[in-house]
């Protein structure tokens, strides 16, 4: 499968300046591209318009050579920089966690996802513990490609590294693509197959 | 950098415990200990850097120093600041003035009130707002503008000029750099040292471990609610044989830089901590030894809380 951003630009309100201006960006299924460039050049904005949850003003974004789908299960899934904004406040943990598959306990084991935390309320759990079921709520089979936006910044490094051990391992097996927007190169290198600066892409 | 360990320490914490009470089923109330028995100390000129685990209680510590932990928290252990007891009522009077904070989330912004007024402080002037704006990069007219307005990396400039508003003289700061990239994040972390050469103190909590290391004197390594290990930042750039606990060793090589390579496991959930060692089960190097408890010693001008380290 392949992800498309053709021609891509945005901007809020029809006003304010260009954020995003003629971006091309190609994700094949089985690819690992990392996103890179300095606060504020639109990184985060260019992931949630692949995952769909923002409407391009310019250009499309297509999938397979079609629209992302509106009314169904988006097989381009994003998990987000911020767990805390990311999960229900009002539901607990479980309720969040198979919201869309109920991933078996194989997998919440190697997250490192204790059965006690599925009772809880998100207030309860600090914000590493709740990026592993962010992480873990869109590894369902329906999911094609990753868009990671800093997903391991707030982890502490041992599990940074066995969260992407774990991504990248079922990445393959599923022939995933991924997306991987970071500020640490070393990680990008570690990941990654690609490296792609986005002000080199962006015309604004 | 200086660290002869001359003189009183800035900051004393000793014999620390914080356990929440919290509902379990009904009526019923239980004690969550999330803390337990972890000692530190911050000294006048120093960068003490605090790295380990998610969910070790990095943030917890900063918060019982502040006295701002929520009101079904339990603390014992003793906290000294400049040798006096830290009392409610000293705390009120310190913090703010003496003891800055630099906050992990940058929700705690008030979002109804303009950024300048709210780096000013009650205190503050508008001449020291615009100097420390400018000195982190910040335009005069930020200064106007809500915490809504603001990008990430704006706002956590934001936080950090609230905090050096008033001239403190230990700053604990709470992971103030994700966000930033890497010169305004190592910018911020030079501030920190000139501010520590000064004769100040900082307690430093990260993620960002590679950068830490550029600046901090010592490394205090947590791991679920403890410390497992003090030493030396050189102790960390001289790579693994330096280091003494098993648990640092194991951080050492997760470094995207360095191997990657995780160990397997995690950290025990706080309801349900084993006896002794909390990484044993972890642990490459475990024996019967591990399963008592485990005290801190003094080993090669640092100390750790591990049976075998040599």
């Amino acid at each position: 499968m392949r992800l498309e951003a053709k021609q891509v630009g945005f901007r809020y309100q029809g006003v304010t300046p260009w954020i995003l201006k003629d971006v091309d960006f190609v994700l094949e299924s089985g690819q690992r591209i990392a996103l890179v460039g300095p606060s504020g050049c639109g990184k985060s904005t260019l992931a949630k318009l692949l995952a769909g949850y923002l409407e391009p003003a310019e250009g499309q974004i297509l999938l397979d050579g079609k629209p992302l789908p509106k009314k169904e299960y988006c097989p381009a899934q994003m998990i987000g920089q911020h767990p805390e904004q990311a999960v229900n406040p009002r539901w607990k943990l479980k309720k969040t966690l198979t919201e869309c598959w109920s991933p078996d306990e194989d997998l919440l084991a190697a997250m490192g996802i204790e059965d006690e935390w599925l009772k809880r309320w998100p207030s309860e759990l600090s914000g590493g513990e709740l990026q592993r079921f962010c992480i873990a709520r869109v590894l369902g089979p329906a999911t094609k490609f990753l868009v990671c936006d800093e997903i391991s910044t707030m982890l502490d490094v041992i599990t940074q590294a066995q969260i992407w051990k774990l991504v990248l391992r079922i990445a393959k097996e599923r022939q995933l693509g991924l997306v991987v927007v970071t500020h640490n190169m070393a990680l990008a290198e570690k990941v990654c197959d690609q490296i792609v600066a986005l002000p080199d892409i962006n015309k604004r | 950098m200086a660290n002869d360990k001359k003189g009183q320490p800035l900051l004393e914490v000793e014999g620390l415990t914080i356990s929440f009470n919290r509902y379990d089923r009904g009526w019923n109330k239980v004690d969550l200990e999330v803390i337990h028995f972890l000692d530190i100390e911050v000294f006048p000129g120093e960068i003490l850097a605090v790295v380990g685990s998610s969910g070790s209680g990095k943030s917890l510590l900063a918060h019982s120093v502040l006295g701002i932990l929520p009101g079904n928290a339990n603390i014992s252990g003793t906290m000294k600041y400049k040798g006096k007891t830290l009392t409610e009522k000293l705390r009120k009077k310190l913090r703010g003035h003496e003891i800055a904070f630099i906050p992990q989330s940058v929700d705690f912004l008030d979002p109804l009130m303009k950024v300048g007024a709210q780096a000013k402080g009650v205190k503050g002037t508008d001449e020291q707002m615009r100097r420390v704006f400018k000195r982190y990069g910040l335009d005069e007219k930020t200064a106007d503008l809500y915490p809504f307005q603001l990008s990430g990396g704006m706002a956590r400039r934001v936080l950090i000029s609230t905090a050096v508003m008033q001239e403190p003289e230990l700053i604990v700061a709470d992971e103030p750099t994700p966000g930033l990239d890497l010169t305004m994040a190592m910018e911020t972390l030079t501030h920190f040292r000139e501010f520590a050469d000064e004769g100040g103190g900082v307690l430093l909590i990260t993620h960002d471990i590679d950068l830490a290391l550029g600046v901090a004197d010592r490394i205090a390594v947590f791991y679920a609610g403890t410390t497992v290990e003090v030493c030396a930042a050189r102790d960390f750039q001289q790579g693994k044989d330096a280091l003494r606990h098993p648990y640092s060793k194991a951080f050492l090589d997760a470094l995207p830089q360095n191997d990657f390579r995780p160990i397997g496991g995690t950290q025990p959930y706080a309801g349900n901590l084993p006896e002794g060692c909390l990484f044993a089960d972890r642990c490459p190097q475990r024996t019967e030894a591990c399963g008592q408890d485990v005290p801190m010693r003094d080993l090669r001008g640092g100390k750790v809380r591990c049976a075998h380290a040599t």
